[in-house]
């Protein structure tokens, strides 16, 4: 899901969003402010004025993006392109960028990259606080001495599987129902049975 | 007996597993699998300890490895569209790492793409073990 946020097309992002409101808040920090920081950076390394124009033309598309930016990251990088467009308050425009990470991640660190790898980090610690994260695990395993296919229980529940969906993409919800019928045809061929367990028992088997 | 029977790429869908896109094959049916790969390795006797079949949704195929797989044996497979390869690179380098002559790692040609990123070290093991056959 995090790298949903980070980096999908935004109708995929969108839809993704519906399933998981929560996360919505989280999409400005992940997707937009790093994005943010790269224009600006890349504006005061450009050899160029086409390719410093270039670079706070990502930084302009964010306004119009979507999902939206949050409104604070989207006012300081528009004041961070004015005065890096005025010229001669370069320093200025760092130190709007600047406050904003830190407010946004806590920290006090007055180095932009180390802000944004932090930016990294709080983005998957918000995701996985969130719930989002909650999915049942991926694998499942067939055990021939103990005759069962073991998997998470949670691939039975509607919560767990919906957050499944807005990590992969709308049809795995009718990929997880065509499955489940499969693995019942397998039961019944290979003559196992199908055991949910605690996802801590999934590879190592029941206690 | 084989330690290990990984089937890689990554992609899949129920009853079926895809090609890498860097690859020029592309679907592969739960009948091809069970026809033209696992028939005749059963017939030959083969038989593992842990198959891993690595893409999205193969736990659709379980019966179609079971053949291979042996008295104690397990087949890993995937629930859903994953993410994330069970066959990480490091894994990959880890497999690979312990093949020796008595017991080398076989890797079918193609698959040569999915262990593209192991090791340096273990790539080119990959590609002299391949040559040596070839020649062979």
């Amino acid at each position: 899901m995090f790298s949903k946020i980070k980096s999908a097309p935004s109708g995929d992002l969108e839809a993704a969003l519906a399933i998981e409101p929560g996360l919505r808040n989280v999409v400005s920090g992940v997707r937009y402010l790093p994005k943010i920081v790269d224009a600006v950076q890349g504006y005061l390394r450009a050899k160029s004025q086409d390719r410093g124009d270039e670079c706070l033309g990502d930084r302009d598309a964010i306004e119009n993006a979507s999902p939206a930016a949050d409104p604070r990251d989207a006012q300081v990088a528009s004041w961070a392109a004015d005065m890096l467009r005025a010229g001669g308050m370069d320093d200025s425009a760092v130190d709007v960028i600047r406050v904003r990470l830190q407010e946004v991640t806590g920290s006090g660190s007055a180095d932009l990259v180390t802000l944004r790898q932090l930016l990294g980090q709080s983005g998957v610690s918000a995701v996985t606080s969130s719930g989002a994260a909650e999915v049942p695990t991926q694998v499942a395993v067939c055990d021939h001495a103990a005759r069962e296919i073991r998997f998470d229980r949670k691939f039975l529940e509607s919560g767990p599987r919906a957050h499944v969906e807005a990590s992969t993409g709308a049809q795995s919800a009718g990929e997880m129902r065509n499955l489940q019928r499969e693995l019942e045809k397998i039961r019944v061929q290979l003559n196992v049975k199908l055991s949910p367990l605690a996802a801590e028992h999934v590879v190592a088997g029941p206690v | 007996m084989l330690d290990v029977l990984a089937i890689g790429g990554g992609h899949g869908g129920v009853n079926a597993t895809f090609e890498p896109d860097s690859l020029q094959e592309s679907a592969f049916s739960k009948d091809y699998w069970k026809n033209t790969v696992v028939a005749p390795l059963a017939a030959k006797g083969v038989k593992a300890d842990l198959i891993v079949l690595d893409a999205c949704l193969t736990a659709s195929m379980i019966d179609a490895f079971a053949p291979l797989c042996s008295a104690r044996g397990k087949i890993i497979a995937s629930m859903y569209s994953i993410n994330q390869k069970v066959m990480t690179p490091e894994i990959w380098a880890e497999v690979l790492g312990k093949a020796s002559v008595e017991r080398p790692a076989i890797i079918e040609r193609r698959a040569q793409e999915v262990v593209r990123n192991a090791d340096q070290a273990s790539r080119r093991r990959i590609v002299q073990q391949d040559q040596e056959r070839t020649v062979r």
